[in-house]
């Protein structure tokens, strides 16, 4: 077991799990109140297509999915807002769009050695320390924002023309929590996976809300959530043998569920 | 005359092709309480939000407070209470956290209660008699309940205008009278000019100074009395205008018009 812990792959896994519990435990109670999740799940697939793009190019795929999702995240937000574009459709044509030019991308670059599924599905084992230096900064950028901004995010969710009407920028806060939401995915996807990463977005807010009826704590319970199945997760994966980002979520839906029965039965709601 | 706190001059809006507002021009005096009166669709909320700048019109010019809308909101002088309320039920905040969202809105930098802030949202929540509710979830209320907490949140601001969308929607007969005497009140005290929509004109007509009957349209802005009487207008508005002549007859607003 010493052996394990003092692999540097291992070190960077749990110092990922403790900065993913951070981020998605305080963005998705953001994305589920302004009902963004299937926003979330869009931005995330248009992360192939920005992969393929870097290959393609030759930027660094990170750098390049980050810039190609800020964008798209940032675009689509302002669509579905000024123009009352719809999300549904909106989101659905752009994803499926970007991951179709990304795998036309790698076809036509022939990148053989790119690890496709390592993409899709995650693999936490191949996080690097690069890859938690850039979610540690997504952290703090993302907790910096909060802090500053976190009743009139509040007020924005709750309801947002009020919102602006009463003095709230909420097309600057938009567009950076927009922004933030495309980085903090990001740097998710190298854990669990552009196909899984949307459980992460919708997950722990669900189930804070499950628990609490006070916003502090259901931010609270969604990060402790989140750390529990990431952590629980990447042991169980460990023993089973199975992928790790499948068995987070698995995990994570199994929990969610088991809160909610929970609930119903005990607190006869 | 006393220059207009909010003046709309030949604005038209359009969503794709349907003309919804034509040819506007309405001016909203300082302590003036308006009623704006009109069948459901013919663009009552349309032309409030025209007015904030929430909606931009496709011509004609709006001014508020001297100033265009795109720059009032951000100073938040602004109290308004939506039509629609589609907050999520689950959304996890108490009646407090909704009322001190406008006093946070005013933020320059660093989110903080003052003091002043404090006795704002205590004191707004006291006038809606929802201060015994202030920990309470806010989505657990009642209709009616939600609907006050609104209200206060819209007072907190201290506002210097007020634009209510169906304000008495859910409110209980006591409720709704001490919510309009409360108008007049917030007029005589702080001068604020009042925007009203509403449908329940007999009380209404009660508190305001003049009456702005929209359909698509604007057909006619004045006293609730000068309305009579006219057969276009009856005809445009039907059973909308007759409620009006039906009030100014009724013993409680005979005095107010006479
Ligand atoms: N964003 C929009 N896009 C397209 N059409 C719109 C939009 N907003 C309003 N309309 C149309 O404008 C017309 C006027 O709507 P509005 O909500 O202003 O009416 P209203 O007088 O407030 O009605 P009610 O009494 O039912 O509240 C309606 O026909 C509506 O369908
Ligand atoms: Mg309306």
């Amino acid at each position: 077991m010493r052996e394990i812990i003092s692999m540097p792959f291992f070190v960077n896994a749990i110092a990922m799990c403790v900065i993913m519990s951070l981020l998605f435990g305080m963005l998705s109670f953001f994305v589920v109140l302004r009902r963004m999740s299937f926003l979330g799940a869009g931005v995330a697939h248009t992360a192939f297509g920005g992969v393929a793009l870097g290959l393609f190019l030759g930027i660094d795929p990170f750098f390049a999915s980050l810039a190609f999702c800020v964008l798209a995240a940032v675009t689509l937000g302002r669509l579905v807002s000024r123009d009352g574009l719809s999300y549904d459709a909106g989101i659905g044509i752009f994803f499926a769009f970007s991951m179709a030019l990304g795998a036309i991308l790698i076809a036509v670059r022939k990148a053989y050695s790119f690890d496709l599924m390592g993409y899709l599905f995650g693999n936490i084992l191949g996080v690097t320390t690069f890859d938690t230096v850039m979610a540690a900064i997504a952290l703090v950028l993302l907790y910096l924002f909060v802090g500053l901004y976190l009743h009139r995010l509040l007020f924005m969710s709750f309801d947002e023309d009020v919102a602006s009407t009463s003095g709230v920028r909420t097309g600057a806060l938009d567009t950076l929590l927009l922004a933030l939401m495309a980085a903090v995915i990001i740097t998710g996807i190298k854990v669990v996976g552009i196909i899984l990463i949307s459980a992460l977005v919708v997950l722990p807010a669900s189930f804070g809300l499950l628990l609490s009826k006070n916003f502090r704590l259901v931010i609270a319970w969604g990060i402790l959530y989140t750390f529990a199945i990431m952590t629980g997760g990447l042991a169980l994966s460990f023993v089973l043998d199975t992928p790790t980002g499948a068995t987070i979520v698995s995990l994570g839906t199994a929990l969610y569920f088991l809160a909610m029965a929970f609930v119903r039965i005990f607190m006869n709601k | 005359m006393e220059r207009p706190i909010i003046a709309l001059n030949n604005v038209w809006v359009e969503f794709g092709s349907i003309i919804v507002l034509e040819d506007i021009t309405l001016a909203v005096r300082p302590r003036e309480i308006v009623s704006i009166v009109g069948p459901n669709g013919s663009g009552k909320t349309t032309l409030l939000r025209t007015m904030m700048g929430l909606t931009r019109p496709t011509r004609g010019t709006v001014s508020i407070l001297e100033t265009a809308p795109a720059e009032i909101m951000r100073t938040g002088r602004i109290g308004y209470l939506p039509q629609e309320r589609r907050q999520d039920e689950r959304f996890p905040v108490t009646a407090y956290d909704v009322v001190a969202m406008s006093r946070f809105a005013r933020t320059a930098v660093i989110e903080r209660l003052t003091r002043t802030d404090r006795q704002a949202i205590e004191g707004a929540l006291d006038t809606v008699g929802m201060a015994d509710a202030a920990r309470a979830h806010f989505g657990s209320l009642s209709g009616g309940q939600k609907q006050r907490v609104l209200i206060a949140r819209a007072l907190a601001l201290n506002p210097e205008i007020l634009l209510l969308d169906e304000p008495s929607t859910g409110l209980d007969a006591v409720a709704q009278d001490s919510f309009y005497l409360l108008l007049r009140k917030l007029r005589d005290e702080r001068g604020l000019a009042i925007v009203i929509v509403s449908h329940d004109i007999g009380t209404v007509s009660m508190i305001v100074d003049t009456v702005a009957c929209i359909k698509r349209k604007l057909h006619f802005h004045g006293k609730p009395a000068d309305c009579l009487g006219s057969d276009r207008l009856a005809e445009v508005f039907g059973k909308n205008v007759y409620v009006l002549h039906h009030d100014k007859n009724c013993p409680t607003c005979r005095d107010d018009h006479a």
